[in-house]
């Protein structure tokens, strides 16, 4: 039922969008009909040319989401287990949250050039964020009163950290990872814009120098299609990773 | 098993730079295998001697010794663990992975099952063996919270208000099932609690606290299980009351909080 009624606003732009086009009040040069964007998707999809992108696209994401979780991850819980070293590295990463990662694309440009190194650098910088200050916040938000039940039993710092403290900050962790995801996601398609010769970014800014509207809707449609699955995806597993958290409870740092 | 012998046991703490006592010189010898209630006003001291008693706070002078059935003294820290006034169940862990969960140096997981289920069935948890904490009541949660205690095995079980949270019935319940428990497992308890009549319904001793010191030490010759409407318990209680009050109590008011 709760799907049923999450497709009524979607159906109704799309009859509105039919409607619209079958009457000529949209100008088919600016928005083109239904019909012809199905069409352009199954040609690009039978030609293999989205396919292709969306790979290339897909690649990027998971590449740059895993080295920055590689280095994110660990980085976290040594600030989180120092809490000496928080006061030099919070300001730092305060005044760096506020710069968005499209604004470091020319300069990474230069840096990199347009190849796949400036693609994960500016992923890196996105996803960077979510993931370190989720962790971060995980562990320092541990209570205090479990730590102290660890305590009385003779834990040592080791069974506090792997008993206590990772599993006390795992939903956490996973809304970090989640975040990082979608942002990771979102920063690519801005970077291929910019610069990059593949990629569903690249198809849209392509299809803009040809004039082809019909395959910048197909593009778009393809990026929040594909943001959606792997967020839901990701919803999944975290459900079955934290079976005590359920769906009532929510976390959330960005 | 073990006695506790405190010694001039002071705790000070500072706040806003000003010395705050929060206990002075105490000296109270707990004798192996003894239930004994400890009570008082709220910041009579109470909780900072449990604190204490299980080593999540440093005395500022005396100390604290443990001793065997011989009164002799136990080299090093005695075995020692405390039930919180709130449950503190581990959010991720299953009611019986919680229970487990002290025993977790141990590596012949049959015995830890056998441990775990064998506490399970005591204090009536066995339905709820899978559950996580937040499926379960507070009164449950507050039983698991004891069966992870006595899963540890330890020789002095503390317990700070632990039925200060719940309700009357299920407190009644578990004051029952706790000196049953008691004369079963045969471990030295101290229980804190602000309660009266729970502090004469379960105690051997009842130790009086105020402003940091002990203010009487009250023995309870009453065989268990205590009947709240006996005479002598209804005298005794009345005594407590008068010491802890600082004046003679009033007739009125009910057995039950």
């Amino acid at each position: 039922m709760k799907q049923l009624k999450g497709m009524v606003i979607p159906l109704v732009i799309l009859l509105f969008w039919i409607a619209g086009s079958a009457t000529e009040m949209i100008n088919q040069y600016i928005i083109p009909p239904p019909a012809k964007v199905l069409q352009t998707a199954i040609d690009l999809t039978a030609s293999g040319v989205l396919l292709k992108h969306i790979t290339i696209s897909l690649y990027r994401v998971f590449a740059g989401f895993f080295l920055t979780v590689l280095f994110a991850f660990p980085l976290a819980v040594l600030v989180g287990m120092n809490q000496k070293l928080e006061p030099y590295i919070e300001p730092v990463l305060d005044f760096l949250g506020h710069i968005p990662p499209i604004a470091c694309i020319p300069m990474l440009i230069l840096w990199f050039g347009i190849g796949e190194t400036s693609k994960l650098a500016v992923i890196i910088l996105a996803t960077f964020f979510p993931v370190f200050l989720n962790t971060l916040n995980g562990i320092l938000s541990c209570s205090k009163q479990l730590l102290e039940v660890g305590e009385v039993f003779g834990f040592r710092a080791r069974d506090k950290f792997w008993r206590i403290i990772m599993p006390a900050a795992l939903p956490s962790i996973i809304v970090g990872f989640r975040l990082g995801l979608g942002y990771s996601w979102r920063s690519l398609i801005g970077a291929e814009l910019i610069a990059a010769a593949s990629g569903i970014g690249y198809m849209i800014i392509d299809a803009e120098q040809l004039s082809r509207p019909d395959i910048i809707i197909v593009g778009i449609l393809t990026i929040g299609f594909f943001g959606y699955i792997i967020d839901y995806c990701f919803f999944k597993l975290s459900n079955r990773l934290l079976p005590w958290v359920g769906e009532r409870v929510n976390y959330g740092r960005s | 098993m073990a006695g506790v012998k405190i010694e001039q046991l002071s705790k000070y703490y500072t706040i806003h730079n000003e010395q705050i006592k929060a206990l002075a010189e105490i000296d109270l010898t707990i004798p192996d295998g003894s239930f004994v209630t400890l009570v008082g006003k709220s910041g009579c001291g109470k909780t900072t001697l449990l604190r204490l008693l299980c080593g999540l706070e440093q005395p500022s002078r005396g100390q604290i010794t443990f001793l065997d059935q011989q009164q002799q003294v136990v080299q090093g820290k005695g075995r020692v663990s405390i039930v919180f006034q709130e449950p503190r169940l581990m959010p991720w862990l299953t009611v019986e992975q919680n229970m487990a969960l002290p025993l977790f140096k141990e590596k012949d997981r049959r015995r830890v099952n056998q441990t775990v289920t064998h506490f399970l069935a005591l204090l009536g948890l066995k339905k709820f063996r899978d559950a996580y904490p937040a499926q379960i009541s507070g009164g449950m949660a507050q039983r698991v919270a004891l069966g992870r205690t006595l899963c540890y095995d330890p020789d002095v079980i503390l317990m700070d208000e632990p039925l200060g949270a719940l309700d009357a019935f299920t407190r009644k319940n578990l004051q029952a099932e706790l000196v049953d428990i008691f004369q079963t497992q045969k471990k030295t308890i101290v229980f804190v609690t602000h309660d009266v009549d729970e502090a004469v319904f379960l105690g051997q001793r009842v130790v009086i606290l105020e402003g940091g010191k002990i203010l009487e030490d009250v023995a309870v010759a009453l065989s268990y299980p205590r009947n709240p409407l006996q005479q002598e318990f209804f005298q005794i209680r009345e005594k407590i009351l008068t010491v802890v009050m600082g004046e003679k109590p009033t007739k009125i008011g009910g057995y039950s909080q």
